[in-house]
């Protein structure tokens, strides 16, 4: 067992496991310890304290008076447990009043606990499936586009174009998980409409790499996004838009961080792109007497800083009322589908969407949307297990349902 | 041999334990990683980040730093919105300590440097900052010291009696209860003996809960002039404990919460600032 590697961390990170005052608060937002109240590891007070121990076990004065005091492996394991049952929702960050950016110091965890080689056997697949298949289900990467098969008539856009204004990257969910196909149906059916110059990028289209970062492998994922980058370079697009915040996410904000560079074009999610096109008067919609609330997915919302695209475009919808969940905006819940924890435990991600999917119903709401197939998946397996009267949409799906 | 320079011997060393704990912290943070500066020593690295904070005050970025930390480190803005109390006991504690250490400051530099140095003890608004007996003196201390030991009385009600669920309280947070516990317990003894042993200069009738005490027991036979001293040298030697114990202890979240919250506010603000919107990592 070797000792934690300081340089996997910044110096802010460091630093605040010093500023941590273990108030407790955030174990009262944290949507996994309130699912798993028996596993304090989880909470992100004892992550903190942990990390801060096994570091001034092997790094402080005494470490180098007397010999580091490598932690008990018992104790590392836990660690471990709690750091990966974590869904990355980053509400605790939310509500730190000493302002510690957990989910960055969550997944820099996680990155040591990987090279510790302490961390859930089942991401080693993940990571085969990765490199090999160049997407998350382990399916025929040519197969990216199988989703436009039930099209109508499949668009010059999908799949015949070989440059374009934008790009729109699909995202393994959409491309490979049957439940979800109907988002990226209904989204080029949304930009043939407004008449957006699009295309996909079929088979080029790698995983963002968005799992392995989050997994603490992100280095095995560096290969992949110079691949991702240089396809749509090729293409010649101005703009890059996702349907999936995750993947919005990493193009954004990790992208350029990791490769070092600009990425030369502009990235959207897709509702930021249909608030413009509505805006615009590019998409004519037909009314609908309806009561509707929103999900803020994590990584569009809390970790992204997009919360008014997909209630503009909600709103642009005639006659369709929207309400708010209990918990919205930066203080939204998670729905459990995040930071890989369905690999890890599939149990936890029920419990934790259950809680979701039970504020939706309190709202008095028919429908329930979001703008993420993750979240859509997991929500509407949660509707399903409750026999809830309510639908979950993509809002794009709406959309498209009401174009004129 | 005379008290203050016993408190000297042991509160020197005392001090260069505190550093040296200061050192050995700052340099763990310094293993991390610090953009712009990609394999540099410890050394190198503190100078980079040194250089940055300073352009950074010295810029047109200096409201936005200053508003950040007048609002997230000193005032606790987001523990103003989650709780009242909580915030209270806080606001107690922090600034309790602040003025008494900017009491302890004044005295010092008009004491040590303004009167021995340029003999300006005759000028009373100097010589009234080290003599504890002056009202003014006396009131500010009595403020700092009730602040401090109501905002701890709040923080072991919650710890200890109300024991709240989210809290997981440990070794780390009961040695900061029993330090601070000791100094404040130590400083109010300290006090009334020693305005029984003397008065320095004009009666401290503002120390509104010192002096008071002072008189009830002014009659017992007592040898305070004794006891002043042994409480004085028990008080500050306690208080450079508790001070050598910071780089190891909760107490350091003083210095690292303060940065953390402010950077983070800083950068936050930086966001907004760019169309953005805040809680994206920046």
């Amino acid at each position: 067992m070797s000792r934690p590697d300081l340089s996997l961390f910044t110096f802010q990170q460091l630093m605040s496991l010093d500023a941590c005052t273990r108030c407790g608060e955030c174990t009262l937002w944290c949507p996994t310890f309130t699912e798993k109240p028996d596993l304090d590891a989880i909470t992100p007070l004892r992550k903190i304290e942990a990390v801060r121990r096994f570091v001034r076990g092997q790094y402080g004065l005494l470490a180098r008076l007397f010999g580091p005091r490598p932690p008990k492996p018992e104790a590392l394991q836990a660690h471990s447990t709690g750091t990966y049952d974590c869904t990355l929702c980053g509400r605790c960050a939310v509500v730190c009043p000493a302002r510690i950016q957990t989910r960055e110091l969550w997944i820099a965890m996680r990155r040591d606990l990987v090279r510790q080689g302490v961390y859930p056997a089942i991401f080693d697949r993940l990571r085969e499936t990765f490199l090999t298949a160049h997407n998350i289900s382990g399916d025929d990467n040519a197969n990216r586009l199988i989703w436009s098969q039930n099209l109508p008539e499949i668009p010059e856009g999908v799949g015949k174009k070989t440059r374009a204004e934008v790009v729109f990257f699909v995202g393994c969910v959409a491309s490979f998980y049957p439940q979800s196909y109907s988002i990226p149906q209904n989204a080029v059916q949304v930009l043939e409409k407004a008449g957006v110059d699009y295309l996909t990028l079929g088979g080029e289209e790698w995983c963002c790499g968005f799992p392995l970062v989050i997994a603490g492998m992100g280095d095995a994922a560096v290969e992949t996004m110079r691949h991702n980058l240089d396809a749509v370079h090729r293409t010649g697009a101005r703009r890059l838009i996702a349907a999936c915040p995750s993947c919005y996410h990493t193009w954004k904000h990790d992208y350029p961080r990791v490769l070092g560079e600009p990425l030369g074009f502009e990235v959207l999610h897709l509702t930021e792109l249909l608030a413009e096109l509505l805006a615009d008067g590019r998409v004519p919609l037909r009314p609908l007497e309806e009561t509707v609330t929103y999900h803020d997915p994590c990584d569009l919302g809390r970790t992204s800083g997009v919360y008014e695209a997909p209630r503009e475009v909600i709103r642009a919808i005639p006659g369709v009322t929207l309400v708010e969940m209990e918990h919205h905006h930066q203080y939204s819940l998670c729905c459990g589908g995040g930071g890989d924890v369905e690999m890890a435990d599939k149990d936890l991600v029920a419990a934790v969407s259950r809680r979701r999917i039970g504020e939706a119903q309190a709202t008095g709401a028919r429908v329930l949307l979001s703008a993420c197939q993750q979240c859509k998946r997991t929500l509407a397996g949660a509707a399903r297990q409750e026999r809830l009267r309510i639908r979950v949409l993509d809002v794009v799906e709406l959309v498209a349902q009401q174009m004129a | 041999m005379n008290i203050e320079t016993l408190f000297w011997i042991f509160h020197t060393p005392l001090m260069v334990v505190f550093l040296i704990g200061l050192v050995d912290v700052t340099g763990i943070w310094l293993r991390g990683r610090v953009e712009g500066a990609d394999g540099a020593s410890a050394g190198r690295k503190f100078i980079i980040l040194l250089g940055k904070a300073l352009r950074a005050i010295f810029s047109r970025q200096f409201p936005i730093i200053l508003k950040a930390f007048i609002t997230e480190a000193w005032f606790n803005r987001r523990l103003w919105q989650t709780s009242r109390w909580r915030w209270l006991s806080h606001f107690l504690l922090l600034n309790g300590f602040l003025l008494l250490t900017v009491l302890s400051g004044l005295a010092a530099l008009s004491e040590k440097v303004l009167y021995h140095l340029f003999h300006l003890g005759h000028i009373p608004w100097i010589a009234m900052w080290y003599m504890a007996d002056h009202p003014v003196t006396a009131l500010l201390n009595e403020i700092g010291a009730t602040m401090m030991t109501v905002g701890l009385l709040f923080y072991v009600f919650r710890r200890y009696l109300a024991r709240l669920a989210q809290l997981r309280t440990g070794s780390m947070d009961t040695w900061m209860v029993v330090g601070l516990g000791l100094i404040l317990l130590t400083g109010w003894v300290t006090e009334i003996v020693r305005l029984n042993a003397h008065y320095d200069g004009p009666a401290p009738h503002l120390a509104f809960i010192g002096y008071p005490l002072s008189l009830l027991v002014a009659g017992w036979n007592l040898p305070w002039k004794a006891l002043a001293d042994g409480f004085y040298l028990g008080h500050g030697l306690l208080t450079s404990i508790v001070i050598a114990a910071i780089p190891y202890s909760k107490f350091m979240h003083a210095v690292a919460t303060a940065m953390i919250a402010t950077v983070d506010a800083v950068q936050q603000e930086r966001v907004v600032v760019q169309g953005g919107t805040a809680h994206v990592p920046a």
